[in-house]
């Protein structure tokens, strides 16, 4: 038999300790009972259970009844007695009892192994005391749960309430022990192995650890999947601004050409020719400009430069552009004056604007084109409103993919002023990631048949911050969690920059040579933010090494750093002609912080 | 249904048929059951008349038609769940046996055992009867030579544990048996019939002196499975079991026995029989049922701290051939008193052996009735049979059969 048929599969721990309790006390007041029926005299105190125990063994010792029991059943061995020792022993928890007068009067074979393992044997008519006192003496892993018990025990049967301790031997094994008070002045004592348990917890954690070493070893492989997939982007764009410029230059050529061939006077038919050959060249050639423009965009060569301007230096270039265009077609193009001040990158934000602009001269029949800005919050949202034909919600998302034309039977192919697509969709495409890359908001509101308003939010400037434009950030930027490369030989100079560094929340990776800044931003997976480097290195000087890590990384921004710029000229020219910036180490860490901060673009 | 007797009083006794033991069971409607048990049992006299009544007679006709039907013959008996006559299992009638005044003298008393019974007046009863019974004889001069005690008790009641132990301390190596009353449900009580009318709650006890040989016989072993079961919650005086394992107990029966707690009906109790450990051996504990608060009636003691053990059914009816036979080696015995449990018949008839079981109690000339609960020396018991064979005195019958008291 084993225990499990005494408990539900289901039980809960609680439930099972609280179960196994109840009927090792049960037994127990049989076991006691039982006996005293078993061996004394009939009396009135018996009830019917004792008179049958009692009656059951006057009956076995008198023999059978008669005649002998029939041969074809068979008779299972066991008294109340050995029927009890047979469940106690299949308990899953050890047990003592102690009887009234606290003597040891039953135990089982899980209580014996628990207490074996600090040298303890268990003998019948032991007091409670005298076993708490000895296990007390002997060696635990912790003294303290022994003392508890032993305490318990010392108290008598003053009443109290039930003690539960974790009993740990020197062997390994550990016990809850729980020691509690009997109705009949009795003491249980039990035993619960909990050494299993501890060690499937143990188990369970060892399994967390190598899940977690598992998933950073997988996340590792997720990073240096995500990098081969950008680095083969980077390729793609890599070779398309290549191919778009081989295909520009016979395109110019084939231009040229035909300038000349009109010159050699045509006739009219060969006239009408050569001007839509002319025609389908430009399509080529804006095509082709749009094609690089994106290519640049995700490259990310377009490095925004962000400055200060008056919005009015962008405004009045696109009423001249378009408005032309816009009376030819019949509609009402109007640019609202602005005398806001916003931060962003000039020439990106006109390349927007100008295609945003064109989309809605081309996609309006009738009405108006408006262009206009206002102040939101901090921002100034720019607004580029049509009575074009509008945009379902469905697709307002889908318009900014790239090839993507919503009205594909619409506009006459033909290119626009300012370079601006031609129909292939490419338009918005550009408008969005270059919005994408100054990190202007770019919001679309249209209904179809009720126009569309184009909305880019860009960043006022402070004011008083007019025509500061490149000048170094006064206040202390956000720099957290920006990754940096130091590389500097080890001393007190590179662990002051540390410092430093760490204290704006820089996070800086020293190395001493350039061997180690390979290797240390080959483990990054991506080129630092900025890379910080001593003019000479042992293993190379500072530009070779902001070279290297350019030409194998990508284009982190870039300075050396000298105990005096101005002595040095000639290393300053060298370093400004690869855009590195000459700091000067050992002043109040201003201009360094700057430098941080443009290249961090904030 | 008398026919059996008359044969063999009348056609193979040898000078004696008039005084054998006689039996006899009817299950003719109304009033005319008693008469042809009347007319089975033959004129007597008898010492002790007994009457196994099913609990679909009417039982207050029977009462006010008894007084006179056996002559002068005290007559005792017990409602069944069901009988057990010349032919074996009956059910629904009445069964009878009277007891000859040549080869048998008796002496009854009737206890209320309502509130239980202690062992001390049950061990004063016993005294008392012995030495009525002693001064009765001594006032014929005309001592039989063997003894035997039998009750009949209220199952519901509970005193038979004290009663049992305390008669069968009492008669020392003379049998004591006994038979507990309960319908077939095992719900309502058991009424014992003694002083002329039915009454639940108490027992009635016979202690009887006779010339022929009686021999007891027991069977009550059990072949015990694996699964145990604590108690841990018991109502000790009402024999129920709240609590096994230390959950509610007819949820834990059936879970172990693999029942549904719902299915506890009297088919699945006895197809999955529990035995407790005494006296170095199981005995059967026989359930009566489940209350519905989840409690679990059994049909003998049972408290705190009882192991039960689920068991095989036993095979009643190879068991039954074996120990009958046995008894019938040196030729049958003139009649055999048979306390079965309800248990044991309900397995008789599932396993389709009820047929067998009914020879083998034909040939042993068996009657008595379907128990709720079985007396054997100083042991009550449940699930087990209970009998007593009584074999024709050496020496034949007395010449004076009709002897007065």
């Amino acid at each position: 038999m084993t225990g499990a048929t005494l408990l539900r599969p289901d039980d809960d721990p609680t439930r099972r300790t609280e179960k196994l309790r109840r009927i090792a006390e049960a037994l127990i007041r049989r076991a006691e009972g039982g006996g005293a029926a078993a061996e004394g005299t009939a009396s009135d105190a018996l009830s019917g259970p004792g008179l049958f125990l009692m009656a059951a063994a006057k009956e076995a010792a008198a023999g059978p009844p008669g005649r002998p029991a029939s041969r074809r059943a068979e008779a299972a061995p066991g008294d109340a007695a050995s029927e009890t020792q047979a469940v106690l022993d299949a308990l899953p928890l050890g047990v003592c009892v102690f009887d009234g007068a606290r003597r040891l009067s039953a135990w089982n074979r899980r209580a014996e192994d628990a207490v074996a393992g600090a040298g303890v044997r268990l003998t019948r008519g032991t007091t409670l005391g005298a076993l708490a006192g000895d296990l007390a003496r002997r060696r635990w892993q912790d003294r303290e749960a022994p003392r508890r018990l032993a305490a318990w025990a010392a108290a008598g049967e003053a009443p109290q309430g039930p003690l539960t301790v974790e009993l740990r031997d020197v062997r390994g094994g550990s016990h809850d022990v729980r020691l509690e008070a009997m109705p009949e002045g009795g003491a249980l004592l039990t035993f619960e192995d909990v050494g299993a348990e501890r060690e499937a917890l143990r188990r369970l954690h060892e399994v967390n650890e190598t899940l977690e070493a598992r998933v950073l070893e997988r996340t590792e492989a997720l990073i240096a999947a995500r990098d081969a997939a950008e680095t083969a982007n980077r390729e793609k764009t890599r070779f398309l601004a290549a191919a778009g410029h081989d295909l520009l230059q016979p395109l110019n050529a084939a231009r040229l050409f035909l300038a000349a061939l009109r010159e050699t006077g045509l006739d009219p038919g060969q006239a009408r020719i050569a001007e839509r050959l002319g025609g389908a060249f430009g399509s080529v050639d804006a095509l082709l400009g749009a094609l690089l423009d994106i290519s640049r965009l995700e490259a990310g060569e377009a490095r925004p430069e962000v400055r200060t301007f008056p919005l009015s230096r962008l405004f009045d270039p696109l009423r001249d552009e378009f408005g032309a265009l816009a009376g030819q077609k019949g509609l009402r193009f109007r640019v609202a004056p602005s005398a806001v001040e916003v931060r962003s990158d000039p020439g990106l934000l006109r390349r927007a604007l100008q295609n945003l602009a064109a989309n809605a001269v081309r996609y309006t029949r009738t009405g108006t084109v408006l262009i206009g800005a206002r102040r939101r919050g901090p921002d100034v949202a720019i607004e580029i409103r049509d009575t074009g034909p509008g945009i379902p919600r469905e697709l307002q998302r889908a318009v900014f993919e790239a090839f993507r034309r919503l009205h594909p039977e619409d506009p006459e192919p033909q290119t626009g002023p300012g370079g601006d697509v031609p129909g292939m969709g490419l338009g918005l495409a550009i408008v969005e990631r270059a919005c994408g890359l100054l990190e202007h908001r770019l919001e679309v509101e249209s209904a179809p048949g009720r126009g569309s308003c184009f909305r880019v939010l860009v960043p006022r400037a402070t004011p008083g911050r007019a025509g500061e434009i490149g000048a170094a950030p006064a206040i202390d930027f956000d720099l957290g969690g920006m990754i940096v490369l130091l590389a500097m030989p080890d001393g007190e100079t590179r662990a002051a920059l540390l410092r430093g560094l760490e204290g704006r929340g820089v996070c800086p990776v020293a190395v001493a040579d350039l061997a180690g800044a390979v290797e240390a931003v080959a483990d990054l997976g991506a080129a630092p933010e900025m890379i910080l480097a001593a003019p000479e290195l042992e293993d190379a000087s500072g530009l070779e090494t902001i070279r290297t890590l350019r030409a194998y990384f990508g284009r982190s921004a870039a300075a050396l750093l000298t105990s005096d710029p101005s002595s040095e000229p000639a290393l300053g020219r060298e370093a400004e002609a690869e855009d590195v910036e000459l700091l000067p180490l050992g002043d109040d860490g201003g201009r360094l912080r700057a430098a941080l901060a443009v290249a961090r673009g904030v | 249904m008398s026919f059996d007797v008359e044969s063999r009083g009348e056609g193979f006794g040898l000078g004696r048929a008039a005084a054998g033991v006689r039996r006899a069971v009817s299950g003719a409607p109304g009033a005319r059951a008693l008469e042809a048990l009347r007319a089975g049992l033959g004129d007597g006299p008898f010492a002790l008349v007994m009457l196994f009544v099913s609990p679909d007679r009417d039982r207050e006709a029977l009462a006010a038609a008894l007084p006179g039907a056996f002559g002068d013959a005290v007559v005792i008996g017990c409602t069944t769940a069901g009988e057990i006559g010349p032919e074996g299992y009956a059910g629904g009638g009445i069964a009878a046996v009277g007891l000859p005044r040549g080869d048998f003298a008796a002496t009854t008393r009737t206890i209320d055992a309502a509130g239980g019974v202690r062992l001390s007046d049950a061990a004063a009863l016993a005294r008392e009867m012995q030495g009525e019974l002693e001064r009765r004889l001594a006032e014929t001069a005309r001592p039989l030579g063997r003894r035997f005690g039998l009750m009949l008790s209220d199952g519901a009641a509970a005193g038979e544990d004290a009663l049992a132990f305390a008669f069968g301390e009492a008669l020392g190596p003379a049998p004591f048996l006994g038979g507990s009353a309960g319908d077939a449900d095992g719900i309502g009580p058991g009424f014992v019939l003694s002083g002329g009318r039915f009454a639940s709650g108490g027992a009635t006890l016979a202690l009887v002196e006779t010339r022929c040989r009686p021999a007891p016989l027991r069977l009550d072993r059990m072949r015990a499975g694996e699964p145990r079961m604590v108690v841990t919650g018991a109502d000790a005086s009402g024999r129920r079991v709240t609590e096994l394992n230390g959950e509610p107990a007819a949820e834990e029966y059936a879970r172990l026995a693999g029942l549904s707690v719902n299915a506890l009906d009297a088919a699945a109790l006895a197809a999955h029989p529990l035995a407790a450990a005494a006296g170095g051996r199981l005995h059967p504990r026989a359930l009566r049922g489940a209350d519905p608060d989840g409690a679990l009636r059994f049909a003998a003691a049972v408290e705190e701290g009882m192991v039960l053990r689920l068991a095989e059914p036993p095979d009643v009816a190879a068991e039954l051939e074996d120990a009958l036979g046995d008894l019938s080696r040196g030729g049958a015995p003139e009649a055999t008193l048979v306390f079965e449990s309800v248990l044991r018949r309900r397995e008789a008839e599932a396993s389709q052996a009820a047929a067998r079981v009914s020879a083998a109690f034909a040939a042993a000339n068996a009657v008595g009735f379907t128990s709720w609960g079985e007396q054997a020396a100083r042991l009550h018991g449940s699930g087990t049979l209970s009998a007593l064979a009584l074999y024709p005195p050496e020496g034949g019958s007395p010449s004076t059969p009709g002897g007065a008291p």
